[in-house]
C-alpha cells in the first residue's frame, strides 16, 4: 500500500471518537482564571482528562472570570468573550466560593476525589487558605499540583503582577522582535500565557507518568517569565559571548541564511528559509543559480550566516521572488524541497481543507454555540488522538451535575448552598448567561 | 517536622522543595530514545528535554554529523565545529553516527530499534517507509514503539504527499499557521514595519518541541496502561496555530482576523509597549481606575477628561490618539522613575493599579540578578568548553528536569553504545567505518 493511505488509515481521524483516550480516568480540579491556567486546563481535557473547571464566582457573584468580559474589537459574538471559548475546552463548569467554609469543605471533598488541581493565582494566596500543596497532599498523597505564574512562586519577583506582554517585555522576548528603531513587538495571542499553559501541560504529563510508575505525586511551579529565555534559542548564549546585544532583524534569521519574507511579482508575501547546504543547493536550483553554491560565499553554512554573505544572499533572493509569482515559487518549492510557505491569515487558515482534513481545524457542533470551530492538537497520535468535544459555558453550569455524581448531594442541599452563595450560578450579564437560544432548563447536563 | 514547615512563609517553602535537583528521581529513567532526525531543530529540542527528564536519548547521527551542527548566529561561534543553536540543545544526549542510507546501517539501526522505546525522525514524510524503517515496519519489531515524526504538512491529510519534500521550519509555521500574519504595525508605520514579522527568537520550533515532547508523554502514560505503542505526527504550522486565537473569528464573521495594530492592542487600552527616556517600555491600566492610576502616575491626569472610559479608549482611532498622548507623557520619565510611582502609589493605597514592565534586552536579562537567583540560566563547563545557557525553568518537585552534559562530537559515543546495545568491539566499529556506516 502507498505509504500515505497507510499513514492515513492508521490515524484514521474519522474514528477519532472509536479510539481510547491518554488520560482517561485522570480527574482534574481547575481552578484558573483569564488564559493561562485555563489553557492548561483544556490541554488536558482535550486528551481525556475529566476537568472540573472551578470558577471563583466573581463580583458580584456570578459574574466569574474577568476575562468573560474581554473580547477582540468587544465584538462578543454570540453575547460571549471569544476568550471564554477560546481556553475553555470540554471541561465542566462549576462555580464555587472558596472563601466561605462550607465551599472550602466541597472544595477538599473534592480534592480527594482528583488527580489534579491546577491554579493560577498570586503565589501564596491558595497558602493562605490553607489550599497550597503542602495541607491538599496531606488528603491526598497522590495529588498531582500545578502552579502557573508570572515570576514563579518564589523569588525576589513571587509576587509582582504579570501580564503576558509585561513577560514578553522582562524576559528579553520583545527586545530581540521587530526592527531596530522601532518600539519593540508585543507579541500577538498572549505567547507568553499560551506557551507556559503548554509547558505546564507537558510537566502535569511527565508528573503523571512518574505516579502511575510509583504512585508518587509532586508539585509543579511553571511561570510565564521564565518561560521565554528556555524558548529563545541561542539568543543568550551568543550574547553573553559577543558581549553585546543582538539587534531587532524583522523577519531575518542570525542562525539562517537566506531566512526571510519576500515580496512576489503579484504582490504577495512569502516567506523563505534554508538552514542547510543541501537545502541551499536546491534553492539555487530552483532559482537556475547552480553557480551559488560553488561561490565561497555561500558554499558552506557558516559562511552563507556572515553578516555580509547573509546581506548578500537575502538580496539575491528578495530580487529573484520579485520577479516571481508566489504559485511559481510555491510550486519550485515542492518540485525541490525547500521551506517556503505563503503568509497567511485566519480565514485562509480556516479555509484550509488539509488542516480540517487533519482535524487542526476541528468543525465541531458546540452545546451552547452550536457550530462553532477549535483548534485541534498539534499532536496527532494515532492511537489516542486529541479531541474537541466543547467550549465554554455560563458560570456554574455543570454545579449539579459534578456535585451530585461526585460528592452526591441532593437537590435540597444544592439549592440551600446556592441561597448561602456557597455554590454559584450565572449573573444575568453579557458573557455569563446562556446564549438566548439555548433551552437550558431542558438541558439534562443543566438540570442533572 | 510537617508542622514547621507549615510555619515558613510559603514561598521558602515552595523554593525548599523545588530548587534542589540532584539526587532526586529521573521520570523517564530507563526510556531509550532514538533521536535519527537530521536538519530539525524541534526534533533536536524535544530529544534534549526527553533528556533532561531523564531518557537515555542517543542521537544518531549521518557519518558526517548533523548540518545542524554547522549553524550559528552569524556564523561566529563555534566549539569543536558545532554551533551554538545545536550545542544548547545537545543536553545529556550520547552521540553516535549510523549511515541510514545504506541497507547495512538500517540493519544495525533496526537491531537497535528492538531494544528502544521511542524513535524521532524529521525526514520527508515517506522516506522512512520507502527504506524499510518506517513506523509501518518498525512496529513489527517492536510492536509499543512510539514512533514521533516531524514535517512541515504532516504524514497523513489530502496535501501531505504532494508537500511532502518541503522541509518544516520556524518561519513556515509562523506564517503558515497565522501567527505571523498578526504580528505587524498600524498602517501608517509604512514597509516594512506595516507587514507581518515574527518573533525574533524561534517560537515555532520550539513550540513544536514541546508538542513533541508532550506526544511521547501521551504515548508513555497510554502504553504504560495497555503496552501499546502509536506514531506521533507533529508540525511547526499547527503547533503555532494552536495558540492563535483567530479561529473562530473567522468562522463567525467569515473575514480574516485584523488585530496587526502595534503599538495598539485589539482588546484593552492601555496594554502597550512605549518609548520611554531610558529604552522602550510596557506600560497597562486599562480598567477607568487603572487608566486613571497610569496618567496620574506620568503626570497627564487631563487625559482623563478626554478618555473617561474604556469605551473612549478601545475603539481603533481613539486608541491611535490615545497612545500619541500617552506616548507623549510618558517618554520624560526613565523606568526607574515609573516603577517608584508605581510603589510609592500602592504604599499610599491609591485607587487602580498602573502596571510598567521594562523592555530589557538580553544583556539587561542577564545583568538581572533575579534570573540567576532562581538558577534560570548557567554556566556549563567541563574540560573542553564553557557556555552560558538557559536552563530548563519548570519546575517538578519530585522529578526535575536536570542539565548534566552537553556537547559531545559526532561520533563520540560510538564505542560505548554500540558495545552496550550491540556488543561491538573495536574490530567491529573499524569494519563498519571502514565501509562508511559509522
Amino acid at each position: 500500500m502507498n505509504y500515505f493511505e497507510w499513514v492515513d488509515k492508521l490515524f484514521e481521524v474519522e474514528k477519532t471518537f472509536e479510539k481510547p483516550e491518554a488520560l482517561e480516568n485522570i480527574r482534574v480540579l481547575d481552578l484558573t482564571v483569564v488564559l493561562f491556567g485555563p489553557e492548561a486546563g483544556s490541554l488536558l481535557a482535550e486528551f481525556g482528562a475529566e476537568v472540573i473547571r472551578i470558577e471563583p464566582p466573581g463580583e458580584p457573584p456570578g459574574m466569574g472570570d474577568f476575562v468573560r468580559s474581554v473580547d477582540l474589537w468587544a465584538r462578543f459574538w454570540k453575547e460571549t468573550s471569544q476568550a471564554l471559548m477560546w481556553c475553555q475546552r470540554n471541561k465542566y463548569f462549576t462555580s464555587i466560593n472558596l472563601r466561605h467554609p462550607k465551599g472550602r469543605d466541597l472544595f477538599l471533598r473534592l480534592v480527594k476525589k482528583s488527580d489534579v488541581v491546577l491554579e493560577n493565582f498570586v503565589p501564596g494566596t491558595m497558602d493562605r487558605l490553607g489550599l497550597s500543596y503542602r495541607y491538599l497532599k496531606e488528603i491526598n498523597p497522590k495529588l498531582i499540583y500545578l502552579s502557573l505564574s508570572g515570576y514563579g512562586q518564589w523569588g525576589e519577583r513571587w509576587n509582582w503582577p504579570s501580564f503576558d506582554a509585561s513577560g514578553q517585555a522582562m524576559s528579553g522576548a520583545s527586545a530581540v522582535s521587530g526592527y531596530e528603531g522601532r518600539v519593540p513587538l508585543k507579541l500577538p495571542f498572549y505567547p507568553g500565557d499560551l506557551i507556559a499553559a503548554t509547558a505546564g501541560f507537558m510537566c502535569t504529563l511527565a508528573a503523571l507518568y512518574y505516579r502511575d510508575k510509583t504512585g508518587k505525586g509532586q508539585y509543579i511551579d511553571v511561570a510565564q517569565v521564565e518561560t521565554f529565555p528556555r524558548i529563545m534559542g541561542s539568543i543568550f548564549s551568543y550574547v553573553h559571548l559577543k558581549g553585546e546585544d543582538r539587534p531587532r532583524m524583522g523577519n531575518r534569521d542570525p542562525s539562517i541564511s537566506p531566512a526571510n519574507m519576500y515580496k512576489t511579482s503579484d504582490g504577495k508575501l512569502i516567506v523563505i528559509s534554508v538552514l542547510t547546504a543541501e537545502e541551499f543547493g536546491r534553492l539555487c536550483k530552483a532559482m537556475e543559480r547552480a553557480d551559488l553554491t560553488e561561490d565561497e560565499r555561500f558554499a558552506t553554512t557558516s559562511a552563507r550566516l556572515k553578516r555580509e554573505n547573509a546581506d548578500e544572499i537575502d538580496r539575491i533572493v528578495t530580487e529573484w521572488v520579485s520577479k516571481m509569482k508566489l504559485d511559481e515559487v510555491m510550486e519550485l518549492a515542492k518540485q525541490y524541497g525547500f521551506s517556503a510557505s505563503p503568509v497567511r491569515n485566519s480565514l485562509e487558515i480556516y479555509e484550509d481543507e488539509h488542516l480540517r482534513a487533519r482535524k487542526s481545524v476541528w468543525l465541531f457542533d458546540d452545546p451552547m454555540y452550536g457550530s462553532m470551530v477549535a483548534a485541534g492538537s498539534p499532536a496527532k497520535l494515532s492511537r489516542t488522538p486529541g479531541r474537541i468535544k466543547w467550549t465554554g459555558h455560563p458560570v456554574g453550569y455543570h454545579n449539579r451535575y459534578v456535585l451530585k455524581k461526585l460528592l452526591g448531594l441532593t437537590e435540597d442541599e444544592i439549592e440551600e448552598l446556592v441561597r448561602e452563595g456557597v455554590v454559584v450560578y450565572w449573573a444575568d450579564f453579557l458573557g455569563r448567561r446562556p446564549p438566548k437560544d439555548v433551552d437550558y432548563e431542558n438541558d439534562p447536563m443543566y438540570n442533572w | 517536622m510537617e508542622e514547621d514547615n507549615k510555619k515558613k512563609e510559603w514561598r521558602e517553602y515552595a523554593r525548599e522543595i523545588t530548587s534542589e535537583v540532584r539526587f532526586k528521581p529521573e521520570v523517564l529513567q530507563g526510556i531509550r530514545v532514538l533521536d535519527v532526525s537530521v536538519a530539525n531543530p524541534s526534533a533536536n529540542i524535544t530529544s534534549s528535554l526527553l533528556a533532561e527528564l531523564g531518557a537515555e536519548v542517543i542521537k544518531v547521527e549521518p557519518p558526517e554529523g548533523d548540518p545542524l551542527r554547522e549553524i550559528s548566529p552569524f556564523g561566529e561561534f563555534y566549539f569543536d565545529g558545532t554551533g551554538l543553536d545545536f550545542l544548547i540543545e545537545s543536553r545529556n544526549k550520547k552521540f553516535i553516527t549510523l549511515n541510514l542510507e545504506k541497507e547495512e546501517g538500517r540493519e544495525l539501526f533496526k537491531r537497535m530499534v528492538s531494544r528502544s522505546d521511542v524513535v524521532i525522525e524529521s525526514f520527508q514524510p515517506g522516506w522512512m517507509d520507502e527504506k524499510g524503517i518506517g513506523y509501518r515496519q518498525l512496529r513489527e519489531i517492536r510492536p509499543d514503539l512510539i514512533y514521533l515524526a516531524f514535517s512541515a504538512y504532516g504524514h497523513f491529510g489530502p496535501k501531505a504527499e504532494e508537500l511532502s519534500k518541503i522541509p518544516d521550519s520556524n518561519l513556515l509555521g509562523l506564517a503558515n499557521s497565522g501567527f505571523m500574519y498578526s504580528t505587524k504595525e498600524l498602517p501608517e508605520a509604512g514597509e516594512p514595519y506595516n507587514l507581518p514579522t515574527a518573533p525574533g527568537f524561534w517560537m515555532g520550533y520550539y513550540l513544536c518541541a514541546l508538542w513533541g515532547v508532550c506526544g511521547v508523554l501521551l504515548s508513555l502514560i497510554h502504553r504504560n496502561r495497555t503496552g501499546e505503542g502509536q506514531m506521533i505526527d507533529v508540525t511547526s504550522t499547527e503547533a503555532a496555530s494552536k495558540i492563535t486565537q483567530q479561529l473562530i473569528w473567522s468562522h463567525a464573521f467569515g473575514e480574516p482576523l485584523e488585530i496587526g495594530v502595534l503599538p495598539l492592542d485589539p482588546a484593552v487600552f492601555s496594554y502597550s509597549f512605549y518609548e520611554i527616556k531610558d529604552g522602550y517600555a510596557f506600560a497597562s491600566g486599562y480598567t477607568d481606575a487603572n487608566f486613571k492610576a497610569l496618567i496620574t502616575q506620568i503626570e497627564a491626569e487631563h487625559l482623563m477628561e478626554k478618555y473617561p472610559t474604556v469605551f473612549d479608549r478601545i475603539p481603533l482611532e481613539k486608541q491611535r490618539q490615545a497612545y500619541k498622548d500617552v506616548q507623549e507623557a510618558i517618554k520624560k520619565f526613565t523606568f526607574k522613575e515609573l516603577a517608584e510611582r508605581m510603589v510609592k502609589w500602592g504604599e499610599e493605597g491609591k485607587e487602580g493599579v498602573a502596571i510598567y514592565a521594562k523592555v530589557m534586552t538580553s544583556k539587561e536579562v542577564l545583568e538581572d540578578e533575579f534570573w540567576w537567583d532562581k538558577g534560570d540560566f548557567t554556566v556549563y563547563k567541563d574540560r573542553r568548553f564553557s557556555l552560558l545557557l538557559p536552563t530548563t525553568p519548570w519546575r517538578l518537585s519530585e522529578t526535575p528536569f536536570r542539565l548534566k552534559w552537553l556537547g559531545k562530537r559526532v561520533g563520540e559515543n560510538n564505542y560505548q553504545v554500540y558495545k552496550e546495545l550491540l556488543g561491538f568491539g573495536r574490530e567491529d566499529l573499524e569494519d563498519l567505518h571502514k565501509n562508511n556506516i559509522i
